[in-house]
């Protein structure tokens, strides 16, 4: 019953994935596409953090299935877009660490000042951050309207009373309480703070930015790199996001007449909230698999403040 | 493209010193402007293969000099009187270290044709 509107949602959803990465990855290639014999060493970086990427997003996938059939009660299948993400970021990370030196000439360097903030996504980047503000005051809202469920498991159910002769009430399961967000935010803070070391150590990466030629190539790296790991922080918190408003959105289902009309205004909030989280996940996944679209505007941000010769 | 900045390792003076002068190079000589910022010492330590404390007592030493001012949060900027615009500064400069070089020219017996055409070539090397 419920899977026709999931898979009507999810089957157009990979074909419009699909159709934009195959249109976008040969304009995306020519933007990393140099004199490969005279800069070895950026070839290597270029390579080492592609088939880092694409590591990655085979193993996550994997990894994702096998969530998928662990874990009691489901919680394998909350935690698989963290974890997802957790794979991405790490994978991200130790890329650009094996990579450290690449773009480096001992001795040399360009006077630039190198920021965070002109690598990131910044459209993208905003809506993480929001999703992630929401996904934080959705959990500790569900969290606080969690109950035991038959089976005495803390935070696993949602149980309501209304008016009726006498005390009438009910209860459904599972709602995302304590027993699925302490989890879940655990393993978020992990994927956070993942990601934030992520951007750290790839604006870090030391450069010849003496070397034009490098800036370019490196810009694109680094700049795929940050959309990369701010792409799978949005997928970890839009999906998880998604996952706990469908759980949610049963308040909308499961209410009977008498039944709190603030708790049927938030179960569809759930279903708004939900459907965007859903859509911020589509950008994310054709984001992660085509990094890099913010290349050409970030290299110009990234030497907005180098130095340059003044003229008399 | 941005300026570079090199440490010759079979340079007898310190890196720090060497990079002293050419920051004092560049500053002194109009080519990064009052209130430009400079890298952090991380980065410019990480970029350069040095310690971070080398850069940093460069930094150190300039601010000493009251070429840059270090600020916690605000990195290290520029605070030379130069302004970008004042041009008769800069060639006054130019006119010491043009002086320089044909006190040395002179001294190897070079005339000023050779002169003028070994400057020519090294412009065009630089370009």
């Amino acid at each position: 019953m419920t899977l026709v509107p999931v898979l009507l949602m999810i089957v157009p959803s990979i074909a419009l994935v699909l159709v934009v990465v195959l249109i976008a990855i040969p304009r995306r290639r020519r933007l990393v596409s140099f004199a490969e014999r005279d800069f070895p060493q950026l070839a290597r970086l270029r390579n080492v953090t592609t088939a880092a990427r694409v590591i990655a997003l085979i193993v996550g996938l994997i990894v994702v299935v096998l969530l998928t059939t662990v874990g009691p009660l489901g919680m394998g299948f909350l935690l698989a877009p963290a974890v997802f993400a957790g794979t991405q970021i790490v994978a991200i990370l130790v890329a650009e660490l094996i990579s450290r030196d690449t773009a480096r000439t001992p001795g040399a360097a360009g006077l630039e000042v190198r920021r965070i903030r002109s690598y990131l996504p910044r459209a993208l980047g905003t809506a993480t951050v929001i999703t992630l503000t929401v996904l934080t005051g959705v959990l500790m809202w569900t969290t606080a309207m969690g109950s035991p469920d038959d089976m005495g498991r803390a935070g696993r159910s949602f149980s309501y009373s209304y008016p009726c002769d006498g005390v009438c009430g009910g209860s459904f399961s599972p709602w995302p309480g304590s027993f699925y967000t302490v989890p879940l935010g655990a393993a978020l803070l992990l994927v956070v703070t993942l990601a934030v070391a992520a951007l750290v150590i790839t604006v870090r990466r030391p450069r010849d930015a003496s070397q034009p030629e490098v800036v370019r190539v490196d810009d694109f790296v680094r700049t795929r790199s940050a959309e990369s790991v701010v792409a799978a922080l949005g997928l970890g918190g839009a999906a998880s996001l998604a996952a706990i408003c469908v759980l949610a959105s049963r308040l909308v289902v499961s209410t009977v007449d008498g039944v709190s009309s603030v708790l049927l205004i938030a179960g569809w909030t759930a279903v708004v909230v939900g459907l965007a989280a859903f859509a911020l996940s589509v950008w994310c996944v054709v984001v992660l698999l085509l990094p890099g679209a913010r290349a050409r505007h970030s290299h110009s941000d990234a030497v907005h403040e180098t130095a340059t010769v003044a003229t008399p | 493209m941005s300026l570079q900045l090199r440490i010759d390792t079979a340079d007898p003076t310190p890196p720090f010193e060497q990079l002293r002068r050419q920051l004092n190079e560049l500053i002194s000589t109009g080519v990064l402007v009052d209130g430009q910022r400079l890298p952090s010492v991380r980065q410019l330590a990480a970029d350069l293969a040095l310690a971070a404390g080398t850069v940093a007592r460069t930094y150190a030493e300039l601010e000493k000099g009251g070429l840059v001012l270090s600020r916690r949060g605000a990195g290290t900027r520029v605070t030379a009187p130069l302004a970008p615009g004042k041009s008769d500064v800069r060639e006054e400069r130019l006119a010491e270290l043009v002086s320089e070089v044909a006190r040395h020219a002179s001294a190897l017996g070079m005339t000023p044709e050779s002169l003028t055409a070994t400057i020519a070539r090294a412009m065009r090397a630089q370009s």
